[in-house]
């Protein structure tokens, strides 16, 4: 099959015609190939054009790739974590649980995850880049699936870059073909001497480096000097040195650089690809069928066990005042909090009031009783006037209901995003508690508040420790539940709400008569 | 504020007729509309696409309002008297037009850098006002955030149009207004947000500064600018170490030794040596006695150390001293084994001086680049003071609570009111009317404030070609071109 040029033109506005290359085969490895052992990175911004390709080849590297992706998404998922953020330690178990799952199930791509020392073959080098492209392809059209597909590549790109050596990833920094040496300088020396406390000093992250190392190694290190934009990752941890715009930042650190770079090309040109997508009329019927296969397949498998939660599974209708009752047996931690806050204080701040209260909507609280409830604590019991409550808070319940604005039916939050969302300030109540509250705090609510036993407030305490806050949660479900090794890990509010009402609803309908003092708390379920 | 004070404030200070006269003789509208023309010409994108919203009589709001020129933009204005008015971000179209637009063609392209600084976050380390109540005491706090974030902005991040601005009530915000600014994802602005952020946590949270030696350079010039005041504020001004309760407050951030550790180091030691050794390290006079067996009590030793220090002590100056005096011997004392211990005090007298005094940032001011923020020059609804410039030396000496320091909206009418009668606007033709009303806000106390901002505008203006080559760098990188 001829590979028609005009479906990959799709992105020809971003990368200037007269820099397209003509690619075959043999002038193609001489461009991508950038280091001696044949470890290789590419940089995505050329694709090839007049090269042919079977229609199987097509399809099998585009599911290969997605398989990747996919696998590299749940692996993170399992271990709640991402590369980016993820301690040294724990990348190693990262890699080697990505490398286990992909074990004999890859074929074209498998230098990818499975390096050889022989290097990768031009041959290689363009189904990389070719299934690269079918990807863009298939989920630039809606936005949803271009962050899935970008966040995703990012975390490939991330794991095949910091296996390189540190010869090979400067080697991929002064190619010659990528436009990427534009945006850094490399740091004389005497700059380096003249801020070299500086240098040392924002270099040091949370107390784990120790200052005598770092100095020791200062002089063998190469810094480089890139506009304070490009390495958000590093502004936000406070780990570069900043001089008048422009970071500096060295060479153990140069890969939030890189994916910054990877990641504003990547991003800018699917955006503009998603543009002519709409208007791309005369789409090859089968390469059509093809990529709408794809998309079926990035959501098949992933997301059955992470629902959305949009509309409540429970059939048992809810209103207002029961919220209380039910925070007490059946909320997670995070919402019990929230949900006490709103009690005491009559007032959330805004950030607590968009976790809790697409929660509410979750568990099937209609509208009506959300407002109801709202207006409840924030005027009759709060001090807000009502007016003030039409004016600021209608609105927003209503938005988040889809009854306002773009009229979307906002998703409740997961755990994953709860987790990762910016942490309370001051006054403010959202987030995980596992996450967000230090552990003295934690460990004196669950014991004075929660009255949990000391054991289990240990092992909560413990989990906590080594981040894994959800199943944390889970500990905690189980303690209040009086349920054991219950299978099933939680990743949504939403969800262990619904499994708590499971296991409690089931046992009223088995009990009906005799547990009374359930009934009393949550009534008719 | 009780309803009924409220309605008073509202009479004494903002009236329709006042506002009417500050709109038609002092607000300086062909400076601000130039402000945010950004050297382009008079009917440009920039401007006409720019988000305003009104706050209307009885808290009416009116979002997504746009003019497209300065003309319609006055016009406007003195019609509809805003009691406050808001500037948002520039879209891709009118911000009038957008209902008739999708979310494709309606999204927000620029926006100025911009910060919020409200007094309400400080209410747990200040102990003279609470909520929307400021006085000169707890201003020092705006005053320490102005100067911190100042010279972050400028020298952490190279920008050179900072304008601050007094929100009018308990409260400053920066507008940051280089191109390169203006032009931030936000996803960036929120790197930039947490650079600066350094307390962190709600409520829940006992201690909420952690900081590790050596400091980030940016965090040592904050320690340096704390220094400067930081006695005098905290001792003198704020009292913190005053009663029992701010003692209570402060102990909080002391770590509780764990005894425990320190036996560790020293295992070779018989144990009751050790132990005795170690008390009278961190509290002398006090033996352990073995029979009682009270090893976990002594956890909180530390804490009722410094309880029992400060109760013989009568002022906040004399105990911090001696918070300072014992926290250093513990430094010093502790060896060089229990490294890790020493961490912990050694940026304790930081990490606390961080706790009162390290600006509080709203966060989510600054992320999104359609969030609302109170235009400069708008009148406080509340307070009838003007949202008046800052001037960038005068940082760490402006203080709106002393007297005649910020203009309010009922003394710049009486102003107007008093000139001579030739000087009123006359009703027939424009061009003599702006004349006319430059005179007039130049013969009152508002005159030095627009003249700040005057020359603001000047210099974000003439700048403004050398940023395009800067810019030029971005949008390369963007388009991802070779």
């Amino acid at each position: 099959m001829q590979y028609p040029s005009t479906r990959f033109s799709l992105n020809s506005s971003s990368t200037p015609s007269a820099k397209k290359t003509n690619f075959n085969s043999s002038n193609f490895s001489s461009l991508s190939i950038n280091s001696n052992n044949g470890t290789y990175m590419p940089y995505y911004d050329t694709y090839p054009e007049n090269t042919t390709i079977s229609l199987e080849l097509f399809q099998s590297l585009a599911i290969e790739r997605l398989r990747i992706l996919k696998t590299i998404e749940q692996v993170l998922a399992k271990l709640n974590t991402t590369l980016s953020v993820a301690p040294m330690n724990k990348k190693d178990e990262i890699e080697k649980l990505i490398r286990k799952e992909l074990k004999d199930k890859l074929n074209h791509l498998k230098f990818i995850i499975f390096p050889s020392f022989t290097g990768a073959s031009s041959m290689d080098l363009e189904n990389d880049i070719i299934s690269h492209y079918i990807l863009r392809l298939a989920f630039c059209p809606s936005e949803e699936e271009r962050r899935w597909f970008i966040t995703n590549e990012l975390e490939l790109f991330r794991y095949r870059f910091q296996i390189l050596t540190k010869a090979e990833q400067l080697s991929y920094l002064n190619d010659s073909s990528s436009n990427i040496k534009q945006f850094y300088e490399l740091v004389v020396d005497e700059e380096k001497q003249q801020y070299k406390e500086c240098l040392i000093a924002s270099t040091i992250i949370k107390g784990l480096t120790n200052a005598a190392t770092i100095a020791k190694s200062f002089d063998s290190t190469t810094y480089f000097r890139v506009r304070f934009q490009h390495v958000p990752d590093l502004v936000r941890k406070r780990s570069c040195f900043l001089a008048r715009g422009y970071a500096y930042v060295s060479d153990n650190d140069i890969i939030s650089f890189v994916l910054q770079h990877f990641r504003m090309n990547i991003s800018y040109q699917m955006t503009c690809s998603s543009k002519k997508y709409e208007s791309f009329q005369q789409m090859d019927t089968r390469i059509e069928s093809i990529l709408k296969m794809l998309r079926k397949k990035r959501i098949h498998g992933t997301h059955t066990n992470i629902h959305a939660f949009n509309d409540n599974e429970q059939t048992e209708t809810i209103t207002y005042d029961m919220l209380s009752g039910l925070s007490k047996r059946s909320f997670p931690l995070c919402m019990r909090h929230l949900h006490e806050q709103m009690i005491q204080q009559h007032h959330l701040k805004h950030l607590g009031r968009l976790q809790y209260r697409l929660f509410l909507k979750g568990m099937g609280l209609s509208l009506d009783e959300c407002m109801k409830f709202f207006r409840h604590e924030f005027v009759t019991n709060g001090s807000m006037n009502p007016a003030q409550f039409e004016r600021e808070h209608v609105y927003n319940i209503r938005h988040a209901y889809g009854q306002e604005g773009k009229h979307t039916s906002y998703t409740p939050y997961s755990c994953m995003k709860i987790i990762q969302d910016p942490p309370p300030g001051v006054n403010e109540h959202h987030g995980c508690p596992y996450r967000h509250w230090d552990t003295q705090t934690l460990k004196q609510r669950l014991t004075n508040n929660y009255d949990i036993n000391e054991e289990t407030v240990n092992e909560i305490i413990d989990k906590t420790k080594n981040h894994h806050y959800q199943i944390a949660c889970q500990i905690f479900f189980e303690y209040q539940h009086k349920v054991k090794n219950y299978g099933v890990g939680i990743n949504h509010p939403n969800q262990y709400f619904n499994e708590s009402r499971k296991l409690l609803t089931g046992a009223t309908t088995n009990q009906n008569t005799v547990n009374t003092s359930m009934t009393q708390n949550t009534p008719q379920i | 504020m009780s309803n009924e004070e409220k309605q008073q404030v509202d009479e004494t200070f903002v009236t329709p007729w006042n506002l009417a006269i500050y709109y038609r003789r002092i607000f300086p509208s062909h400076i601000y509309c130039k402000w945010l023309a950004y050297g382009e010409p008079a009917t440009c994108s920039q401007f006409a696409q720019r988000e305003f919203s009104f706050t209307l009589e009885n808290d009416v709001y009116r979002r997504y309002l746009s003019f497209s020129n300065h003309m319609e933009f006055e016009k406007e204005l003195i019609k509809l008297c805003p009691e406050k008015i808001d500037i948002g971000a520039v879209y891709s179209a009118k911000p009038k037009d957008h209902k008739m637009l999708s979310a494709a063609q309606f999204y927000p392209i620029e926006r100025e850098l911009v910060f919020d600084i409200d007094m309400t976050d400080y209410d747990d380390v200040r102990f003279c006002c609470r909520g929307a109540d400021i006085c000169s005491k707890c201003w020092t706090l705006m005053r320490f955030a102005m100067q911190i974030m100042d010279r972050v902005l400028h020298e952490d991040f190279g920008f050179e149009h900072r304008l601050w601005i007094y929100s009018g009530r308990r409260g400053v915000h920066c507008w940051v207004c280089d191109q390169t600014a203006r032009e931030l994802q936000s996803s960036i602005r929120q790197a930039i947000v947490e650079h600066i952020t350094i307390v962190t946590g709600g409520k829940d949270s006992s201690k909420r500064v952690t900081l590790y030696t050596p400091l980030h350079p940016s965090l040592q010039r904050a320690r340096e600018i704390i220094l400067t005041e930081f006695d005098g504020y905290a001792c003198l001004k704020q009292d913190f170490l005053g009663d029992d309760q701010r003692i209570e407050r402060f102990l909080r951030l002391v770590p509780d030794d764990n005894i425990l550790f320190f036996l560790i180091l020293d295992r070779n030691k018989k144990k009751e040596e050790s132990i005795n050794k170690v008390l009278q390290m961190i509290s002398p006079g006090l033996d352990y006695d073995e029979s009682k067996n009270d090893f976990l009590n002594l956890k909180f030793l530390r804490r009722q150390t410094l309880r029992e220090l400060f109760s013989q002590l009568t002022t906040s100056a004399e105990r911090w001293a001696a918070f300072k005096q014992h926290t250093d011997a513990m430094i010093n004392s502790v060896t060089s084994s229990t490294k890790y211990r020493k961490s912990a005090y050694t940026t304790l007298i930081d990490e606390i001086m961080f706790e009162y005094c390290y600006p509080r940032l709203d966060a989510n001011v600054t992320k999104g680049m359609n969030h609302l923020l109170k235009s400069p020059f708008s009148i406080h609804p509340k307070t009838g003071r003007v949202s008046i410039p800052i001037h960038l030396d005068s940082l760490a000496l402006f203080d709106p609570c002393k007297e005649g320091s910020v203009p309010k909206l009922n003394e710049l009418c009486q102003q107007v009111e008093q000139l001579p009668k030739q000087n009123l606007p006359n009703e027939d033709g424009s061009g003599e009317k702006t004349a006319t009303k430059q005179k007039d806000y130049n013969q009152t106390s508002l005159k030095p404030f627009i003249d700040i901002f005057a020359r603001f505008v000047q210099q974000s203006q003439t700048s403004k070609r050398n940023e395009t080559l800067a810019r030029s760098d971005l949008n390369t990188m963007l388009s991802g071109e070779i």
